[in-house]
């Protein structure tokens, strides 16, 4: 009895807010406190570690694929004999983790190699959406090294793991001038398109999965960026000179490490913090250059966008516009692509450990990537909630409703969940 | 005699009160571009002050993603408490030498305390919100007063003495001067203090750029 009465108490104190808990003793300026803490190989140049785990649950509808072919081109007749298979819905519409991986892409019918990374087939399962870990390194306070190893255990085939790793930064960034806020950056680096690349890592993002628009605006870029801030912050400008662009379609056909053209993307984004007495920030936002995953300079690929950001108290609204295209073929028969899509999204703190999410998503694409032809009229629904149970840890839970605006509707709804753990 | 004791009792009465007699500082504060948020003058040096107030406390609030005051002024030996308000987390750090500082981050609600022994001003900001800043002014004591809105300020209750006395406020640049007070007398100091240039960037706590999410 003694010991229950003593756990009851353990468990009231860890749970009692820290409010109204005994207060802790002032620290004393001058005295240095918690932070500094960095680890020194060499003089001069601090290094710090830094990472997060990121697992989950999660259950979907069917057979845990978001598209259907469409036999025999009934419903699309007129492309009897253009393309050998057309596909209606979206194969990444219904995500279980930050990454946007796909619950499941359904069988391989077309002999096309490709990786699908989870394969669920529609059954509920447990997985390791990621270890992430990250180094940066400050020399003086002029430049500064970040680099980003993201870790994916995943479903191996025929014996091979199937295990992936990627290393989403590793950039050199420097600062010119004291008195200017102005960033030069060389490497691999964060996006110039649009906002939702900063919250695209698990710990950042306010719920689980991204907008059905983030495959076209959160890749990272290769090359070198300048970003700079002027009118104590109000107006802020993104250029970048890379590789390839800011798609990170997931089968590849807009994505290469290494660019096998000679034109290179220009992107940028500038931004205006409004003169408010809320947070309303605008930007604009596109990027043009040599279509990716293919050899020629002339095939362009461009995208075109908006978004706006507003934060009144714990309440944060934050939405995007974009219309993409690029123009395919050539002699790789590169992919086609056309899209529109938009989202919006509400983020509520209701309480210090509690906040709710809502958003509404649409995207409109054709995407011919031969032999294949996607056809995608989606809108999708997502509520969640969240639970900030320390700084280091979260928890995370989200629903996903898909709507198939045209062609048959799918069951392909998706519950996931998170929870994180960040240093 | 009587008339011996007579006089000595006049030139005694005639010099106690000049030798206690305090005077004073006073002028106006004229701020260049407008008004900041809070203007201070203070004895920065001078004779030792006749009392030591007891430390007191005030709030530096985390509201909004903003310190509510972006601009307080304590003595040494008082402490500053830091509430964050929001329903979110914060940190709250100074990197300004000799009176360097990390409460760590700290959630909605919840709040941390600081003792601030040493004189100066201080730069204090979030660790994860980059746009939050306030000034933290220490004064060596309590000889010190807000300048009032018509930009007048008054140091009363100065012994004699040569003093250096500064003009603060958080959006311009600090401005000293000296002064003579003598017994029971007012001396005149104004000031006239510029912007500061505020368009730098801070690092963040481990002495970085703030990241790349921008």
């Amino acid at each position: 009895m003694k010991n229950a009465i003593a756990a009851l108490a353990l468990l009231a104190a860890a749970l009692l807010p820290a409010a109204l808990r005994a207060e802790e003793p002032p620290l004393r300026a001058g005295d240095g406190g918690g932070g500094f803490g960095h680890l020194t190989l060499m003089d001069g140049v601090r290094l710090r570690l830094t990472g997060y785990v990121d697992a989950g649950f999660f259950g979907t509808q069917g057979d845990g694929t978001a598209y259907v072919r469409d036999a025999g081109k009934l419903l699309h007749p007129e492309y009897q004999g253009v393309v050998p298979w057309v596909f209606l819905g979206d194969p990444w519409g219904n995500p279980i983790n930050s990454q946007g991986d796909s619950a499941d892409l359904g069988l391989d019918r077309t002999n096309v190699p490709r990786f699908d990374p989870i394969q669920s087939g529609g059954h509920p399962s447990f997985l390791v959406n990621m270890v992430n870990l990250g180094l940066a390194a400050s020399f003086g306070e002029s430049f500064f090294f970040e680099s980003s190893i993201g870790f994916e255990p995943r479903q191996g085939l025929l014996g091979s793991s199937g295990d992936q790793f990627d290393v989403d930064l590793a950039y050199l960034e420097w600062v010119p001038f004291k008195a200017v806020d102005l960033h030069v950056f060389a490497g691999k680096f964060e996006s110039t398109f649009g906002i939702e690349y900063r919250t695209r890592k698990a710990p950042d993002n306010f719920g689980i999965t991204p907008s059905l628009i983030s495959r076209y605006t959160e890749g990272e870029l290769t090359g070198l960026k300048v970003r700079g801030a002027f009118f104590d912050q109000r107006l802020t400008v993104n250029l970048a000179v890379s590789n390839g662009g800011t798609f990170t379609e997931k089968f590849a056909h807009f994505f290469n490490e290494i660019d096998l053209n000679g034109g290179k993307t220009v992107s940028g984004r500038v931004s205006l913090l409004l003169p408010l007495p809320i947070t309303a920030e605008i930007g604009a936002s596109g990027e043009i250059g040599a279509q990716d995953e293919q050899r020629s300079d002339a095939t362009v690929q461009w995208l075109a966008g908006a978004d706006l950001r507003v934060t009144v108290r714990d309440l944060t609204f934050k939405g995007e516009i974009l219309r993409g295209h690029a123009d395919g073929g050539g002699i790789d028969q590169a992919a086609r692509l056309h899209v529109t899509g938009w989202y919006g999204e509400l983020q509520y703190q209701l309480l210090p450990w509690l906040g709710l999410l809502g958003r509404v998503d649409r995207r409109k694409a054709d995407l011919l990537a031969f032999p294949n032809l996607y056809l995608t009229d989606l809108l999708r629904f997502t509520a969640g909630v969240r639970f900030d149970i320390s700084w280091n840890l979260i928890a995370k839970l989200e629903y996903l409703h898909l709507v198939e605006v045209t062609g048959p509707e799918i069951p392909d709804d998706v519950f996931t969940s998170s929870i994180i753990f960040r240093f | 005699m009587r008339n011996g004791w007579f006089i000595l009792t006049i030139i005694v009465a005639a010099a106690l009160p000049a030798a206690a007699a305090p005077g004073s500082i006073s002028g106006t504060v004229k701020l260049a571009g407008g008004s900041g948020p809070l203007a201070v003058v203070y004895v920065e040096k001078g004779p030792d002050a006749a009392t030591r107030a007891e430390p007191a406390s005030k709030e530096l609030e985390q509201k909004d993603t903003e310190f509510r005051p972006r601009a307080i002024w304590v003595r040494a030996g008082d402490t500053v408490h830091f509430t964050n308000r929001d329903n979110f987390y914060h940190n709250v750090f100074s990197p300004t030498p000799g009176n360097q500082f990390d409460l760590g981050l700290y959630r909605g609600g919840g709040a941390k305390s600081l003792e601030l022994p040493r004189a100066g001003e201080i730069d204090v900001y979030c660790n994860i919100h980059p746009n939050m800043k306030a000034k933290l002014l220490v004064v060596p004591d309590g000889r010190s007063t807000e300048v009032a809105s018509d930009g007048s300020y008054t140091l009363a209750g100065l012994s004699p003495g040569d003093y250096v006395v500064v003009a603060w406020s958080a959006g311009h640049e600090p401005v000293r001067r000296e002064a003579r007070v003598r017994a029971g007398e007012a001396v005149r100091a104004d000031f006239s203090l510029r912007p500061r240039d505020a368009s730098a960037a801070h690092l963040n706590k481990n002495g970085e750029q703030y990241g790349r999410y921008k």
